[in-house]
């Protein structure tokens, strides 16, 4: 009945001895580039959390707002992040972490130079500190019709039959959680300008490649085919790297790029 | 590779009827908010059932339902949707307003703490007991929060508190529903009372919120077609209990 | 933005409709690049190569082109409206580039980089290198030009460190251009296939640029650098 007492300086997953010992007195310390509200200055605040073992930059935001006080001692509001599985699989906390772009939750303290440097995806429209407004990725996915189209919820009987090699190829495409990291290295995407990045070819190459998707892929070819479309791809292959699921963005552009050729050659020829 | 245990998903839920519909006319829940297939324990994959299924079956229910309405909201006079908005806002304004010394997340992680120790698969009704004490605890400290700050722009602190007291209500639903069940059944171990009580529990414990806490009820069982057995894994599945 | 992109979606964002005509400028850009400025590329230094074999060789090899029929037709229309084509649309591409380097020093990236940057230095290379010896020759002097003309010009150090410059430039933007242009028509997809055109073009880099310094060495010592070594 006493745990909930002995625990409450604790992180929740941290209930065993080992955490406490021999850390005594040593800090993490944060620079957040914060800001208030999307029309707002940015500025940057300093924090710093007691060191545990096996903190995530997010378990530090968790920290941080059980006791919101900045270094100097001034009472500061809670950082405001995106987050949601904390294993890196829906993409929400997407964040520049030591200047590189990443999920916050894979970013393991003990790996990161100090002070860790918190800031926002700057490509994207910043809404309030290290939460940045993504819609233009959803836009671009509906842009490409981004799925599979069928036409009700009648049974439609048993799919058709699929070569096991490409699925898992199909697979890797698939695992993409839309978190723009790939957006955010990417030398050719800007706040301001309208390519669609990596981000989006990746799922038209993976949708064109599935049975029944293809059905659709000449709509989706013309969608990435025009301002903004795949063209804009200056094969930088930042994405690549940056990649969060290692997907292979670079053979996708390929593909659409081929796929792209075809279409615009049997366009020209009325095919 | 290190593993824990760790809760990720919610066995009960918001009552519905057999079409989806709560007890509230119009009020549709679907997926995993509602109580509906897993009973005292949940198998494997239930959750994709419960959401492809929810939404086959619910979505031609709602339809259908909303065909039969003799009115339609926007038939309605606005005033009820005015008076509600207000009541909804005065509360965020509430919130967004409290400077009180207790921080949300704090308690928050007390609550889970709590949670975690006393109310996953093994129960004691001490412990139970313990828990309420430490909900009541809670819910009149989080009536003491403070808000960073009041601004309107994706003021997560807002949001945290408002679903905060309800989680607060919805632990104590939880915990004083384990606390009178005296059996173990499925999930719900009571090293107390090793053994299934069909006698005197083989029913679906429902929940219903008032200002003085959970008030308990209980429905019976369907169990015309499928005769409860004793659920072992270590005997063929074809021998009988 | 989002307006806009819905707007062009529902008009269906035909490459060949007049609304958006950015995809075929894109592919000519890319296309222009081998067809024929590449291809132009190497027919000039097989040409100039004849510089090794001496002044004679060298100014047979001028008057033989300059008796080629429809020579002022394929100078203008084939290589320079290609050329102005492919140099205005590349800066307006480079213009618009946010370079990352700090956090990503791999190679595409690096290339992606020198990419534009021996793309701008090639373009002004390229037009000092065009006034100077065919504009020049057309218009002030009035006669075709000679290997005296071009030995005069590089024997000042500062010129021949400027075609050095400007031959490399052009060298690497030619080569990593093939291996870009691959990937944008397609001709190549996988990161396997991607890597080993990416040797195939440095390859072609380095082959082109000793065979460029070796001509523009022609022109200003007895011998040509790879001559003396009996190549």
């Amino acid at each position: 009945m006493s745990h909930a007492e002995e625990g409450k300086s604790a992180p929740s997953h941290s209930s065993h001895s080992e955490t406490s010992a021999g850390h005594s007195g040593r800090k993490i310390r944060v620079r957040v580039k914060r800001q208030d509200n999307p029309n707002a200055l940015p500025y940057w605040q300093e924090f710093e959390v007691p060191y545990q073992p096996g903190h995530n930059v997010l378990s530090l935001l968790m920290e941080l707002r059980k006791n919101p006080v900045d270094i100097s001692g001034k009472r500061a509001c809670p950082i405001v992040y995106d987050s949601g599985c904390l294993e890196s699989v829906c993409g929400a906390c997407s964040m520049v972490v030591n200047g590189k772009a990443r999920q916050g939750c894979t970013a393991l303290v003990d790996q990161l130079e100090q002070p860790i440097t918190l800031e926002p995806m700057n490509k994207f429209p910043v809404v309030r500190d290290l939460a940045v407004d993504r819609s233009r990725m959803f836009e671009n996915l509906k842009r490409v019709k981004a799925w599979v189209e069928i036409d009700g919820s009648h049974d439609l009987g048993p799919g058709p039959r699929q070569n096991p090699a490409e699925v898992r190829e199909r697979y890797v495409m698939s695992t993409c959680m839309t978190c723009g990291v790939c957006l955010q290295v990417c030398p050719q995407f800007a706040i301001d300008n309208n390519f669609v990045g990596a981000q989006t070819i990746n799922q038209v190459r993976l949708f064109n490649s599935h049975p029944t998707g293809e059905y659709q892929s000449d709509e989706r070819l013309d969608a990435v085919m025009g301002n903004g479309g795949v063209e804009d791809c200056g094969n930088a292959q930042n994405c690549v790297k940056a990649c969060p699921k290692s997907i292979p963005l670079h053979e996708s552009i390929a593909s659409v790029g081929r796929q792209a050729t075809v279409r615009a050659f049997k366009k020209f020829v009325g095919l | 590779m290190k593993i824990f245990p760790g809760m990720h998903y919610t066995m009960g839920g918001l009552w519905v009827d057999y079409n989806l519909m709560t007890n509230i006319p119009g009020l549709f829940a679907g997926g995993e908010c509602n109580f509906e297939y897993h009973g005292a324990n949940r198998l494997g994959a239930n959750a994709l059932l419960s959401c492809t299924f929810d939404g086959l079956k619910g979505g031609p229910k709602i339809v259908q339902y909303c065909k039969g309405l003799k009115q339609r909201s926007c038939d309605s006079d606005s005033s009820l949707f005015d008076a509600e908005e207000r009541r909804m806002t005065a509360r965020l304004d509430e919130i967004a307003n409290m400077r009180g010394s207790e921080n949300a997340y704090v308690i928050h992680q007390e609550l889970g703490q709590m949670m975690t120790n006393n109310v996953t698969v093994v129960r004691r009704n001490d412990e139970l007991k313990g828990g309420i004490e430490k909900i009541h605890e809670l819910k009149e400290r989080v009536g003491r929060v403070g808000i960073g700050s009041s601004t309107a722009v994706y003021n997560q602190e807002l949001l945290f508190v408002n679903q905060l007291t309800n989680g607060l209500e919805l632990a104590h639903a939880i915990v004083e529903g384990a606390l009178q069940r005296d059996e173990s059944r499925g999930a719900h171990y009571k090293p107390e009372f090793p053994e299934r009580d069909d006698e005197n529990w083989l029913k679906t414990t429902k929940a219903a919120y008032s200002p003085a806490g959970p008030q308990l009820s209980y429905e019976e069982v369907d169990i015309r077609f499928i005769p409860p057995r004793k659920r072992v894994y270590n005997v063929d599945k074809t021998a009988s209990a | 933005m989002t307006a806009t992109s819905a707007a062009e979606a529902s008009s269906g964002g035909c490459a060949l409709s007049s609304a958006d005509k950015s995809f075929l400028l894109r592919r000519l850009h890319s296309l222009t690049g081998i067809v024929p400025l590449g291809g132009f590329l190497l027919f000039h230094f097989f040409e100039n190569a004849s510089a090794r074999r001496g002044p004679e060789a060298f100014n047979e090899t001028v008057e033989k082109i300059a008796s080629m029929p429809y020579l002022m037709v394929a100078e203008w229309a084939l290589l320079l409206l290609p050329l102005i084509f492919h140099s205005v649309y590349g800066i307006y591409i480079t213009r618009a580039s946010r370079p990352v380097v700090a956090q990503y020093t791999h190679c595409r990236n690096i290339a992606y980089i020198l990419q534009r940057v021996s793309g701008i230095v090639a373009f002004f290379y390229i037009a000092y290198h065009v006034v100077s010896t065919r504009f020049w020759a057309l218009f002030v002097a009035g006669r075709e030009i000679t290997f005296q003309d071009m030995a005069t010009k590089l024997s000042v150090p500062w010129v021949f460190a400027l075609y050095i410059v400007g031959v490399l430039s052009v060298v690497y933007h030619f080569s990593n251009g093939l291996w870009s242009f691959s990937i944008t028509w397609g001709l190549v997809r996988s990161d396997v296939g991607q890597k080993r055109l990416a040797c195939v073009s440095m390859a072609i880099c380095a082959v082109l640029s000793v065979v460029g310094i070796d001509i523009l060495s022609a022109f200003v010592f007895k011998q040509s650098i790879l001559s003396a070594f009996g190549i």
